[in-house]
């Protein structure tokens, strides 16, 4: 009789342990990774790397945000982009900090190659390497890349850049 | 309604959209010359010629055809009323020629997908050739209700369509091809079956009668009637070698070989609520300057322009402006009285959608997760796979219009899909930068130590000297 009872107790006490430690193995193989803070508040943010947020692009701006820094720095994306990250993080939304600059629609830049003298000090300046060029050869914007940041404006010497309006519509993701 | 097809006269002006954004550098566009009727004025991938002979006037912006689409780039040209066509060349042989050489002059005369789909033909058959030709299938079904332009066009140049064919199975280096013509046409299966014994083509066509129910014309459903297996989602037919062409292409098809003819005319079936009739319309005539020619008693009446212009037909159609013209795609217009939709009512999820929907599709479960737009759950659900063509909305009790709702979320799905494709580049440049600029800072840094240590091993050296 009580061999009997050790016997159960031992089969099923061996199921338990592997059938445990099995469980155990499938949840750390397969747990399902979260992604990170950071890049979930980076795909909110449009992108342009135009650094009016006062950080040198937008994923360090997203690194502040997602250690608790402000959300209304980024005049491109405007109250829009304040909304979702509001929403996303479960903060008020505030307005826009004008101290940053003024929300406007997203441009292209386009240079005017005429009068391009070939200097490389826009290139130099273009956070996605969006201008081609060399030197004393004439410089273009890669319409595709451009994110409309407006930082090549600055160190253009002869004053050849522009911006122009694009058809293009920038789309935000739900938050 | 009879299946003559009428000539339309040329309209006093026409419109032609332009797709391309880079028309200019592809374009031959000289805004005040006189063209002919066929004349190329963009190339490129998406090709534009003139549709009648006249001046080319200047660009405009006008509504386009396309659903929720804002008003697109046109090429204005006044006609001159003469129809005048570009010199064209004679004599040709097509049947010596190379694939290649025939894919090109398809795709130089412009032809797209003339069922509605308006994707360039060229491409498609060049995409099957690449993924080993296995079936072509000729699509003569035209399920919906009320669009004759395939079946008057079927009795017009039953011989044109199946030299047509011959030249896609040329094209495709097949043997054999499906002829797809839905039950409810005798009199084209008719003229088909006598054409084919006489021409001694029964070898090469085959004739497959396909019942008549919507959507047999569309593409994955003809497949799944023709082959006998369903195509998975997210694969073209192409890709398994399978091209399904209309009739009427294979009509322009025909014609820009053998008759060196750009495509510039479609066949349309316009309705009114009285009347309706197949024209053969130049492309680019507004949808106005067509109903006032056509039905001249209706056009005087005030009524025209508050009523609304319906393009396709009654299932996957959508209202257009009156202003919008005959596009390469449009295969039917109709003019439809503006009434109010009735109101929505709630979803009560009676499930008669699910059970309908060709697709296998849950439209209950989209129509949740459409507002507010749920993206992942729609991904999962295979909204992309929708065709967009209406059953669900014509059953439903609670008059929900779910094709609207479902055509808009597929777009806003492709617009984030673009996004986040858009936000990996960015990402991906902007991290290759930081590392290039940290390398060469660091290469800079270290020769100029090494230029330090050498200035100063050459100075001490001159001390001890």
């Amino acid at each position: 009789m009580i061999y009997k009872l050790l016997s159960a107790i031992g089969v099923l006490g061996t199921i338990a342990l592997f059938t445990g430690a099995l469980l155990g193995w499938l949840n750390k193989r397969y747990k399902k990774q979260d992604k990170a803070l950071v890049d979930v508040i980076e795909e909110l943010l449009p992108l342009t790397q135009c650094a009016q947020c006062g950080y040198p692009g937008c994923r360090p701006y997203a690194q502040s945000i997602a250690e608790g820094g402000a959300i209304n720095k980024c005049p491109p994306g405007g109250e829009d982009t304040i909304a979702r990250l509001a929403n996303l993080l479960g903060r008020e939304p505030s307005t826009l900090d004008e101290n940053f600059g003024q929300h406007s629609p997203i441009h292209l830049a386009v240079i005017d190659e005429r009068s391009c003298i070939g200097c490389t000090l826009c290139i130099q300046v273009c956070p996605v390497d969006a201008i081609v060029g060399a030197q004393r050869f004439m410089h273009t914007v890669l319409e595709d890349h451009c994110t409309g940041c407006e930082l090549c404006l600055e160190p253009c010497p002869v004053d050849c850049i522009s911006l122009i309006n694009t058809d293009i519509q920038r789309v935000y993701l739900p938050a | 309604m009879n299946l003559l097809i009428e000539q339309a006269d040329p309209p006093t002006r026409v419109y032609l959209a332009v797709q391309d954004r880079h028309w200019r550098e592809h374009g031959q566009v000289d805004f005040g010359t006189y063209v002919l009727k066929g004349s190329l004025l963009v190339g490129g991938d998406n090709p534009v010629h003139a549709t009648t002979s006249g001046t080319l006037e200047r660009t405009v912006l006008r509504p386009s055809s396309r659903k929720n689409a804002e008003p697109a780039l046109h090429l204005s040209i006044r006609s001159d009323g003469k129809d005048q066509w570009l010199p064209r060349a004679k004599n040709l042989s097509p049947l010596t020629q190379s694939a290649e050489a025939l894919l090109t002059k398809i795709a130089t005369a412009g032809i797209v997908g003339l069922g509605g789909g308006a994707f360039p033909t060229a491409t498609k058959l060049a995409t099957a050739i690449r993924h080993t030709p296995r079936y072509l299938i000729v699509n003569g079904v035209e399920c919906e209700p009320g669009v004759q332009a395939d079946e008057a066009l079927m009795h017009a140049a039953s011989v044109e369509i199946l030299q047509g064919a011959l030249l896609a199975l040329q094209i495709l280096n097949l043997d054999q091809c499906i002829l797809a013509i839905g039950e409810d046409k005798h009199s084209a299966l008719e003229i088909f079956t006598q054409k084919i014994l006489q021409q001694e083509l029964s070898g090469k066509i085959q004739l497959l009668p396909v019942a008549d129910k919507f959507p047999n014309g569309s593409e994955r459903q003809l497949i799944k009637i023709c082959t006998g297996t369903a195509l998975p989602r997210n694969v073209y037919p192409a890709q398994l070698g399978i091209s399904v062409l209309n009739v009427s292409t294979l009509y322009a098809i025909y014609q820009a070989i053998y008759l060196d003819q750009a495509l510039v005319e479609r066949v349309v079936t316009l309705h009114t609520p009285q009347s309706a009739k197949n024209i053969r319309v130049h492309i680019g005539t507004p949808a106005k300057d067509l109903v006032n020619n056509n039905f001249p008693s209706r056009a005087n009446a005030p009524a025209v322009s508050t009523n609304l212009i319906q393009r396709g037909g009654p299932l996957t159609g959508w209202i257009q402006s009156i202003d919008a013209c005959v596009e390469k795609g449009t295969t039917c217009l109709q003019l439809i009285k503006n009434t109010v939709p009735k109101p929505a009512l709630p979803c009560i999820r009676c499930g008669k959608c699910a059970t309908i929907c060709p697709e296998n599709l849950l439209p209950q479960e989209l129509y949740w997760y459409s507002k507010p737009l749920n993206e992942a759950k729609l991904n999962a659900l295979k909204l992309t796979s929708c065709l967009t063509c209406g059953l669900c909305e014509t059953v439903c009790p609670s008059q929900i219009p779910l094709t609207n709702m479902f055509r808009d979320s597929q777009t806003l799905l492709k617009q984030y899909a673009a996004h986040k494709q858009q936000a990996r580049q960015v990402s991906a440049r902007v991290k290759a930068r930081t590392v290039r600029l940290e390398k060469s800072g660091q290469s800079t840094q270290s020769q100029r130590e090494k230029r330090l240590s050498r200035l100063r091993q050459s100075r001490s050296s001159n001390h001890e000297q």
